[in-house]
């Protein structure tokens, strides 16, 4: 069958106006919540969440005390234009940002919030307390010293700061806490 | 009377070794912290070398003279810190404890008399000295141990006296409170 020239004009213009007066229905499934860019990307994190390193990254829930320790910190950084004097009131920029990555990474594993203050030599010095005996951190640059006495023993352990290796220290500190907790005679926790 | 102790050039066992205590600033941005009981790292640990002094306060305890000698240097040498500290006196263990030390860290006290001061007050014959690794910080966790295990603390005359002239001000006002009271009641009369 033929169709003329103007009729199948006609036939086109009809189907054009049909489909500029009908409304396209999507179904709900396919609908997209369109969002800007920025805010896709702020809800968005770029874990891979397959990959095992998405699972180390899942930070454990943080000690009660660990916002006044960091708040602490950040508040005795020595202030941009003045020079560093260690006179025990100061705290280096590095020196904080160490510490600062070291609490927030370990503070559930702590035994009780630290007293902290400075050494002679510029490192960050936490005092513990316990039952059954007491912990110092000494956290310098790159490497904290943990000393745990418990009932006059001293345990020395050093550990270097990096971040590969907090798994290794949150286990040993683990089970120093819980040393510290029980004493060296497990029935003075009886006793108690 | 009795002439004060003279110390031999070498330290006796039962020597009475001290280290001062002087007030340490804290952090600056943690004065909200609860108090601390303990005594600090920073009271072991030396600014300048790694040796660090301390006195011979007696043969074989505290020496009653020799702390009188010490306690106007030490006094003198709080005023002189960049900052003034205040003294509040020292914290001692018998030479031998040191000698001993713990699990082969041992701390030989060496005698090193001051006598090229350019006062009288700037000398002191009963200066001794413990020598300090290169890892001063574990040193001074080591020390600390020793000294507040084995140790005890010798408070500086100056805090009785202050804390008299304390009770003493404190009296005074009540005093004159008390007397500005009746003088306004006998006025009321």
């Amino acid at each position: 069958m033929e169709i003329s020239k103007d009729k199948s004009k006609n036939i086109a213009r009809h189907f054009a106006d049909y489909i500029d007066s009908t409304p396209i229905i999507i179904p709900t499934a396919l609908k997209v919540d369109y969002s800007p860019p920025a805010l896709i990307e702020s809800f968005s994190p770029s874990y891979d969440y397959s990959s095992d390193s998405y699972v180390l990254e899942i930070r454990p829930v943080s000690a009660e005390w660990l916002h006044r320790i960091r708040s602490r910190i950040i508040n005795s950084i020595t202030p941009i234009g003045m020079i560093y004097e260690n006179n025990g009131q100061w705290l280096k920029q590095e020196i904080a940002d160490t510490a600062n990555d070291f609490f927030d990474k370990t503070s559930d594993v702590l035994p009780a919030e630290p007293f902290i203050y400075s050494s002679r030599k510029g490192s960050l010095v936490a005092e513990y307390k316990s039952d059954f005996g007491t912990m110092t951190n000494i956290i310098s640059q790159d490497k904290v010293v943990i000393f745990t006495v418990i009932d006059n023993d001293i345990i020395e352990k050093s550990f270097p700061l990096k971040s590969d290796k907090y798994a290794s220290i949150r286990k040993d500190l683990l089970s120093l806490v819980n040393a510290l907790n029980r004493g060296n005679h497990g029935e003075k926790v009886a006793a108690k | 009377m009795a002439k004060r102790w003279q110390p031999n050039s070498t330290i006796g066992k039962n020597e009475a070794i001290g280290r001062r205590l002087f007030d340490e600033p804290m952090l600056i941005g943690a004065t909200d912290q609860p108090k601390y009981e303990g005594i600090l790292l920073r009271h072991f640990e030396e600014n300048r070398d790694n040796e660090l002094s301390v006195d011979r306060l007696g043969q074989s305890g505290i020496n009653k003279k020799v702390k009188k000698y010490l306690q106007q240097r030490a006094t003198n040498a709080a005023k002189g810190f960049h900052k003034q500290k205040s003294f509040n006196g020292w914290i001692f263990v018998q030479k031998q404890a040191l000698e001993l030390g713990y699990k082969g860290r041992q701390f030989p006290t060496l005698a090193s008399p001051i006598t090229d001061g350019e006062t009288e007050i700037d000398n002191n014959i009963y200066h001794a000295h413990i020598s300090l690794s290169d890892n001063s910080e574990i040193d001074a966790f080591y020390l600390k141990h020793i000294f507040t295990t084995k140790g005890k603390i010798e408070n500086s005359d100056t805090n009785s006296i202050q804390g008299k002239s304390r009770t003493s001000i404190v009296l005074l006002s009540y005093l004159r409170s008390l007397y500005n009271l009746l003088r306004k009641k006998n006025s009321d009369i």
